[in-house]
C-alpha cells in the first residue's frame, strides 16, 4: 500500500521488523514493520487495537514479544531491560499514569535521570527553559498538576537522560484542544532539537501535521505508509483512518 | 465519602441554614478539640503514659508502613518479625555474651550495655531473613501474578509458622531480658489548680521513644533525600513507569524487605527491653494496634505512622480513666473509624490520583 518510499534511507535511529507482540496468549501486533530515521518525527495512526500502542510497549517489555525485531541504531535491542535502553539513549513516554503522582515534579524528572551517573544538571537546566512551567510547580507533587502540565512532566522525565530516540504513547489523550496544540508544539520542539521520535497518536490531523512521515496500522499489521503531507492528502486514507469528510473538513480532527 | 459527607452536610444546611452550618461546624469542631485538650491535660498521667505506648507502637509501625505503602502488602507476619528479633538477641545475651546477666545496667536504664551489641545482629539477622523469604516466598508468587490478597495471606501464613519455628526452639515459657530495677522518674503536676497529678516515667520508655522519634526521622530521610529511597517511593507509586524509567524494582523489593525487617527487629528488641521480658506471642499480639496506627497516619508515610501510633497510644491509654482497659482497641479503632471519615487517607496520606 506504501505510496511513496521515505527520502533518508541512509540513517534508521529505530527499526522495527515484522514484530509480533501481544499480552499473554492474545497477539495483537502480527507482523509490524516501522522504521524511523535519524531525526525524523513518525507517527503511527490507526483504529483501536491496531497494535499501535503494543508496537511500542513491547519494545519496553510491556508487551509479549513472540516473534520480528527491534533495533536501535542497527543493534538488536529486542527483549532488552528498560534500564539498559535508557542507557542506549531510548526513552519512553507512557500513555496513562505516566508521572509518580507522590513525588514532586523535582523528584520525578530526577527519577528520570536514575540510570545516569554523574550531574544531570545541564540536562535539567535545558528542559525547564523548554518546559518553563515545570519550574513554577518544580517542588509540587506531580499528582497536583494539570493534565497538559503532566504530559510535560512526562515529557521532561524521559528526556532527561538525553535520549535519541523518544516513543510516544498518545501524549495528547484526555487534553483539552488547545493544550493538545501546545503539547504537539513542544514535541515537534523537542524533534528539531535532534531526537527522533516515534508518536502513536489519536489526534491524527494533528500530529500529522508536525510529522515527517507517518504509518496506518490496521487488524496488527501495516495498513500503509507515507509521507505525512501524503497521507493527509490521500482521500481514502482521510475518510476512513482521519474522519476527514471532504478534503476541508478538518475541524472534524477532535472526533477522530 | 465524599458523598456521604455531602449528604450529612445538605441535610444540616437544610435545617439551620448556610450560616448556621458554619457556625455549628465552628462549634462541633472547638467543643471536640476542646473536650480532648482537657480530657488530654486532665489525665495527664495517662497522656503520658499514652505517648510512651504510642512511642513502642511507633517504632513496629514504622517499618510496616514502609512496608505496606511500597510494597502494598499488609505484612501480618511483621509482628513475628519483632518477635524474632528480640529472640535473637535472647539469643545473642544467652549463647554469645553470657556477662550480659552479670553486667551492670546502663546509666539510669534497666538494660546492660550488651543490648547495644544485641541490637545490630539482632538487625541484620531479621532483615536477612525478610530478605530470604521475600526472594522464596513473595517473588514466587509476584512472577505468578498472585492478587494483593492472596499475598497478604500468605504473609498470615508466615507468621504462624515463624512463630512456630520460634515456639519450636525457644519454648512457649515467657523468658526475661536481662534487666536490673531502676527508679521512675516521677513529677507531680498541678492540673488547673484542681487536682494533683503524678507523672510515672519508666526510664526505658524515654530511650524507646528517642529511638522511635530518630528511626522515624531516618526513615524519612532515607525515603526523600537518597536516591534509592526516592526510587523506592516511585516504585510504590507506579511499579511499571518505574521500571520503563530504569528503576530496578526488583532491587527497590528487596531494599525494602531488608529495611522493613531491620525496623522490626529493632523495634521488637527495643520493645522486649523496655518490658523486661519476651513472649512468643508478643509481637502478633502488638499487631492490632500497629496496623490501626498505620492506617490513622497514612499509609507507607513514616511519620504519618509515628503520629499514627502516637494517636493509638494516647487514646487507647486516655480512655482508661472512664472505659476499662479490656476496651482499649475498641476505643482507638472507634477514634480511627472518626478520623476516617474526615481525613480518608488518614493523618497525613496522599491519594495516588
Amino acid at each position: 500500500m506504501s505510496t511513496a518510499q521515505p527520502e533518508n534511507v541512509a540513517a534508521a535511529a529505530l527499526e522495527i521488523e515484522d514484530l509480533e507482540a501481544g499480552y499473554g496468549p492474545t497477539l495483537i501486533a502480527r507482523g509490524i514493520s516501522i522504521t524511523v530515521n535519524v531525526g525524523e518525527m513518525v507517527t503511527v495512526i490507526g483504529p483501536n487495537g491496531s497494535g499501535k500502542s503494543t508496537t511500542i510497549k513491547a519494545i519496553f517489555g510491556l508487551a509479549d514479544v513472540s516473534g520480528g525485531s527491534i533495533r536501535l541504531h542497527g543493534g538488536d535491542i529486542t527483549g532488552e531491560r528498560a534500564d539498559r535502553l535508557i542507557e542506549l539513549g531510548i526513552g519512553y513516554v507512557p500513555q496513562a499514569g505516566n508521572v509518580f503522582p507522590t513525588l514532586s515534579v523535582r523528584e520525578n524528572v530526577e527519577m528520570g535521570a536514575f540510570t545516569m551517573r554523574g550531574s544531570t544538571r545541564d540536562s535539567t537546566e535545558r528542559l525547564l527553559e523548554l518546559f518553563p512551567l515545570l519550574r513554577e510547580r518544580w517542588n509540587s507533587r506531580a499528582g497536583q498538576l494539570s493534565g497538559g502540565q503532566r504530559q510535560m512532566l512526562a515529557l521532561a522525565r524521559a528526556l532527561v537522560a538525553e535520549p535519541t530516540v523518544l516513543l510516544l504513547d498518545e501524549p495528547t489523550a484526555g487534553l483539552a484542544p488547545q493544550v493538545v496544540d501546545q503539547v504537539l508544539d513542544q514535541i515537534g520542539e523537542i524533534n528539531r532539537s535532534g531526537v527522533s521520535i516515534l508518536l502513536v497518536e489519536q489526534n491524527a490531523i494533528k500530529a500529522l501535521k508536525h510529522s515527517d512521515r507517518a504509518y496506518v496500522l490496521a487488524r496488527g499489521r501495516n495498513f500503509a505508509h507515507d509521507t505525512a503531507r501524503g497521507l493527509l492528502d490521500n482521500p481514502d486514507i482521510g475518510r476512513v483512518f482521519l474522519g476527514l469528510g471532504g478534503a476541508d473538513d478538518e475541524n472534524a480532527e477532535d472526533a477522530a | 465519602m465524599d458523598i456521604n459527607k455531602n449528604m450529612l452536610r445538605d441535610f444540616v444546611v437544610s435545617i439551620v441554614g448556610e450560616r448556621g452550618f458554619k457556625v455549628l461546624e465552628r462549634l462541633v469542631l472547638f467543643g471536640v478539640a476542646g473536650l480532648a485538650i482537657w480530657a488530654l491535660v486532665w489525665q495527664l498521667d495517662l497522656t503520658v503514659n499514652g505517648l510512651l505506648v504510642g512511642s513502642v507502637y511507633a517504632l513496629g509501625a514504622v517499618g510496616l508502613s514502609l512496608v505496606y505503602g511500597n510494597l502494598h502488602l499488609p505484612n501480618i507476619a511483621h509482628g513475628d518479625y519483632m518477635t524474632l528479633g528480640a529472640f535473637i538477641a535472647l539469643f545473642v545475651f544467652t549463647w554469645i555474651l553470657p556477662e550480659t546477666w552479670s553486667a551492670n545496667s546502663v546509666g539510669p536504664f534497666t538494660f546492660p550495655y550488651t543490648l547495644f551489641i544485641a541490637l545490630p545482629i539482632g538487625v541484620v539477622v531479621v532483615a536477612i531473613f525478610a530478605l530470604a523469604v521475600d526472594q522464596v516466598v513473595y517473588r514466587t508468587l509476584r512472577r505468578r501474578g498472585a492478587l494483593p490478597g492472596v499475598m497478604a495471606l500468605t504473609s498470615l501464613g508466615v507468621a504462624i509458622a515463624l512463630r512456630g519455628i520460634i515456639q519450636f526452639i525457644w519454648g512457649t515459657e515467657v523468658e526475661h531480658f536481662p534487666r536490673v530495677s531502676k527508679k521512675f522518674f516521677i513529677w507531680t503536676v498541678d492540673v488547673f489548680h484542681l487536682q494533683d497529678v503524678v507523672v510515672r516515667v519508666p526510664p526505658d520508655m524515654i530511650f524507646v521513644a528517642v529511638a522511635a522519634v530518630v528511626l522515624t526521622l531516618a526513615t524519612y530521610l532515607f525515603l526523600n533525600v537518597t536516591r534509592w529511597g526516592k526510587a523506592m517511593r516511585a516504585a510504590a507509586d507506579n511499579e511499571d513507569l518505574a521500571r520503563v524509567t530504569g528503576i530496578n524494582v526488583e532491587r527497590t523489593n528487596m531494599l525494602t524487605w531488608i529495611i522493613g525487617g531491620g525496623m522490626a527487629a529493632a523495634a521488637g528488641i527495643l520493645f522486649a527491653a523496655g518490658q523486661g521480658q519476651l513472649l512468643t506471642i508478643s509481637g502478633w499480639k502488638i499487631l492490632i494496634p500497629l496496623f490501626a496506627a498505620v492506617v490513622a497516619g497514612g499509609i507507607g508515610n513514616p511519620y504519618g505512622a509515628f503520629a499514627g501510633a502516637i494517636f493509638v497510644g494516647v487514646v487507647g491509654e486516655v480512655s482508661t480513666a472512664w472505659l476499662d482497659p479490656s476496651y482499649k482497641p475498641a476505643v482507638f479503632f472507634a477514634a480511627i473509624i472518626v478520623l476516617l471519615l474526615v481525613r480518608p487517607n488518614g493523618l497525613f496520606g496522599q491519594s495516588r490520583a
